[in-house]
């Protein structure tokens, strides 16, 4: 059976939206959500690069148990580097702002994002504030953790203020994405894609774009206060003048926890696509996933207390957020069973996207598990600021996050690059880069239960083996990652043309490959829902019909 | 004159994406209530801290409204309310095409909004004399503790709330000038629509600040 | 097989009711201002004033919503729009003002006049093993 919907289509397209214009000024000044989605491709990539330097270098110095390259401070601002570049310039925009934004319009039958030049905006104010906030970080430095609790970023002398404003920018670019596409679900589905007939990878958009639009005002009001009190000495988080540096930490981590879904929703989106293409299978239960995207995002605003457990919260609260937190392991355990359900007797295309799907769901299931056993007050006194807090969340953001982003990675680049990338190598990478994550966070869940604290550049010398063999996993990962760069980067210019190389059934294959620069000649008209493998829809064999 | 509304349509043209004028319509709309949740979410920040800190010190929340002005407080809210006002009738009038009505009434709202923030001024100008400052409190009248948090929370507050006046300001007399310019009909008023929305999310949140700060 | 989609529709929303009105609500929403003006002046507990003005304060946020920004007659995704970040400014209060309420009194900030309810934490207060000896209650 074929499965591409036009027989047609055995050459590189001549038209297609890579060539439609190609000034500089034609991209830097596009409307077009897949040019956007590159541009965000681009700019995450090198976030990545720089977070995953400061990585290392975190990793040299923990290599031995006094200083090994950088003092106290230094290390101080590394730590604070690494995790506001990764979270905020690459974990939050990166799956929303490049596949979200390529993939969600074609989706839904849709010709663009409802706001394109908002779209657009998004990108720029995305870079203004990266710009701001490493600026800030490398100039005049940033020392106090991504979390720059109070009192002590309020009266440190460092460039809090500029950071914060950095933040602050970012925050705006996420809200106007997420709002972006909450209207363009609402209100640019072709015909007949009722909200039941949705790809389950919008339907994950859709909760994190919820979830976006809510919780960042909160994070833009705590960064301007905190600005505020360190550039004027306002002294509302200030212990000594009748300040209450908890309700610091409410607000932020009121956004800072659903952060964290904003990171792992679009990754369970992904998922969602690339288990059914893969399988050829429709998803097991394609409700329960669906709302159960809804329903992470819901919970994860209930819990953020589970940060606050030994800050001098009261533990009448902190016994209501640990029960509550725990409710994220059934939503996140009834998608694990639809996709394993729908991986079972599937016919299984095995390749990169699948073994990363593999690592997803055997590290998500383990990650999330540890998350459920932090959340036990009584536990958590012990695992607090230890390794094994650091570990719990890099299971989730590396090996759920990361490795979604590398398997959408590679099932789109024939959709966006029309390119096939070579399996062989994308194999091994995968693997390398699996082995590479056990290597490197199963040891600090061991330092973190044995007590070595978090945020510290030296150790008890007892510690030093798990350390070094975090830091060898370290570097394996980056090696991985690195090949991963090299052979896509081959692969665009001098791979073979592709599309739809697995016969994927999701909506986003109906377009040709790459798409045309306003997606469809004429938009679908949608009669099954996506990923029906069972018999051939319609619109899959004559796509061709008018609105 | 005035000609009449048929004669200017030209200038909205549906962008391609969308099907019809009634879809986009539906799509700037609920784009606007979305920024508008994320203006609310923003100020319930502060509105938190203010219950937080007043659970804390509630004797320097009261003290400290007494020592607001008063007649500035409701002035400002009267204000405010009447701009509200004025600024849902020039939708109204908008949306059937009679431009040069909802500009008038625009220019009413801007210059009431004007006057909101010259008796903001004064106020500050007031707690700058008095020494009622934040970040350097001498303020003789009201010194139980807490009382700088008052202030804090009470230059918060108002001073957010006065940046989003600003910014609506701006926002009004952009439509304004577009009202003048006779762009808006039964077809295409959304910009009038979205603008009214921002403000009376402005009077929103002085309804609720202006009790908390100035009268319990 | 047609399915609803908010995408296409076709109606055009026509405002039949005159800019009347607009001048009622303005007028309720005057009473109100000046209703919370004089209940301001009332003699009451403190808690019965906050909570007063801030019944009376959603009443008017209630009608400037409903009337002034037409919430009343909007489509169903704005009005959930709106009522969700109500909720969610609600979850954030309730467990905030719930931590706060219950904090073991030695958090409270210096010179507070706060009163904790119980629930604080249990493993300091009265304790056979408390470091902090008898724990002061309300300070």
């Amino acid at each position: 059976m074929n499965p591409s919907p036009t027989a047609e289509a055995r050459v590189f397209p001549a038209k297609h939206y890579l060539n439609d214009g190609t000034t500089v000024r034609s991209w830097l000044l596009t409307v077009d959500h897949k040019r956007i989605a590159l541009l965000y491709l681009i700019s995450v990539l090198v976030a990545f690069a720089l977070g995953g330097f400061f990585a290392m270098l975190i990793r040299l110095e923990l290599l031995t148990p006094g200083p090994t390259i950088v003092g106290p401070l230094a290390y101080n601002r590394l730590f604070t580097l690494h995790g506001m570049v990764m979270i905020f310039l690459f974990m939050i925009p990166a799956i929303p702002g490049v596949f979200g934004n390529f993939m969600l319009p074609i989706m839904l039958g849709a010709k663009d994002v409802a706001f394109p030049k908002l779209n657009l905006l998004s990108w720029y104010l995305y870079i203004i504030g990266a710009a701001i906030l490493l600026f800030g970080a490398l100039h005049g430095g940033l020392d106090t953790g991504w979390t720059f609790y109070t009192p002590y970023s309020t009266t440190s002398s460092t460039a809090v203020s500029t950071c914060l404003l950095g933040a602050f920018v970012l925050g705006f670019s996420s809200i106007l994405t997420g709002l972006n596409f909450i209207v363009t679900t609402h209100t640019l589905r072709a015909p007949g894609m009722g909200w039941h007939r949705i790809p389950l990878f919008v339907w994950g958009i859709y909760a994190t774009s919820v979830i976006q639009v809510l919780a960042t005002p909160v994070l833009g009001l705590v960064v301007l206060l905190v600005a505020f009190e360190h550039a004027f000495g306002f002294g509302l988080f200030d212990p000594a003048r009748g300040g209450d540096p908890i309700l610091f930490q409410h607000l932020f981590w009121f956004y800072s926890h659903p952060a964290v879904y904003i990171m792992v929703l679009p990754s369970m989106a992904v998922v969602s696509e690339v288990v059914c293409a893969y399988s050829r299978k429709n998803m097991f239960g394609y409700a329960a996933v669906a709302y159960s995207s809804i329903g992470i995002a819901l919970v994860g605003f209930f819990a953020w207390g589970h940060h606050l457990f030994v800050s001098g919260q009261s533990a009448f609260a902190a016994g209501m957020f640990g029960s509550i937190s725990m409710l994220v392991g059934v939503f996140t355990a009834i998608k694990v069973f639809n996709w394993v359900g729908t991986l079972y007797r599937g016919s299984i295309t095995f390749s990169a996207p699948f073994a990363y799907i593999c690592g997803f769901l055997f590290f998500v299931v383990f990650g999330g598990m540890t998350g459920v056993a932090l959340a036990t007050v009584s536990l958590d006194i012990a695992w607090t600021d230890t390794y094994f807090v650091i570990a719990h969340f890099h299971f989730i953001m590396v090996a759920a996050t990361l490795m979604a982003f590398l398997a959408g990675l590679h099932y789109w680049f024939p959709k966006m690059f029309g390119k096939k990338y070579p399996e062989g190598w994308a194999m091994l990478a995968s693997g390398i880069i699996i082995l590479g994550f056990a290597a490197t966070f199963i040891p600090q869940f061991l330092l973190g239960n044995a007590g070595m604290p978090r945020r510290y550049y030296e150790y008890p010398a007892q510690y030093q083996m798990l350390n070094v063999a975090s830091s060898a996993g370290a570097s394996l990962l980056a090696f991985g990652f690195t090949l991963v760069l090299i052979y896509l980067v081959i692969a665009l210019f001098q791979g073979e043309y592709a599309d739809n190389p697995v016969g994927s059934r999701g909506f986003e294959w109906l377009t040709q490959s790459p798409p045309i620069t306003h997606n469809f000649e004429t938009i679908p008209v949608f009669t099954h829902g996506p990923h029906e493998y069972q018999e051939v829809p319609a619109e899959m064999t004559e796509p061709s019909h008018a609105a | 004159m005035q000609p009449s509304a048929a004669a200017h349509e030209a200038e909205y043209h549906l962008p391609h994406h969308f099907s019809t004028p009634e879809a986009h319509n539906h799509a700037v709309r609920l784009g606007m209530w979305l920024f508008l949740a994320t203006e609310i979410l923003l100020f319930a920040g502060l509105f938190v801290a203010y219950f937080v800190y007043r659970g804390y010190f509630p004797e320097a929340f009261i003290q400290g409204a007494k020592h607001l002005d008063l007649w500035a407080g409701t002035t400002n809210t009267v204000i405010l309310i009447t701009s509200s006002l004025t600024v849902a009738l020039a939708h109204h009038y908008a949306h059937t095409g009679r431009n040069r009505t909802a500009g008038w009434l625009l220019l009413v709202s801007i210059l009431f909004g004007l006057v909101f923030l010259v008796i903001k001024g004064i106020e500050y100008h007031h707690k700058f004399q008095e020494g009622a400052l934040p970040w350097h409190y001498t303020y003789s009248e009201v010194t139980v503790p807490g009382a700088a948090l008052f202030y804090t929370i009470y230059f918060f507050t108002t001073g957010l709330h006065a940046l989003h006046v600003c910014i609506g300001l701006g926002v009004l007399t952009w439509i304004m000038v577009r009202c003048f310019k006779n762009e808006f009909s039964a077809q295409y008023y959304a910009p009038v629509e979205l603008g009214g929305l921002y403000w009376h999310l402005v009077d929103l949140v002085w309804i609720f600040l202006y009790p908390l700060l100035y009268l319990v | 097989m047609t399915v609803h989609n908010e995408a296409f529709r076709e109606d055009i929303k026509t405002h039949e009711a005159g800019a009347g009105r607009y001048f009622v609500i303005y007028v309720l929403l005057l009473i109100l201002t000046f209703g919370t003006f004089g209940v301001a002046k009332l003699p009451m507990s403190e808690p019965m004033h906050l909570a007063a003005a801030l019944l009376i304060a959603a009443c008017k946020a209630t009608l400037v919503v409903l009337f002034f920004m037409h919430l009343l007659e909007a489509e169903g995704a704005n009005r959930a729009v709106f009522l969700v970040s109500i909720f969610f400014v609600g979850v954030m209060f309730f467990f905030i003002l719930v931590d706060t309420a219950h904090r073991f009194p030695l958090t409270n900030p210096q010179d507070s006049t706060t009163v904790n309810l119980p629930g604080g934490n249990p493993v300091y207060s009265n304790g056979p093993h408390d470091p902090f000896g008898e724990p002061t209650p309300g300070k």
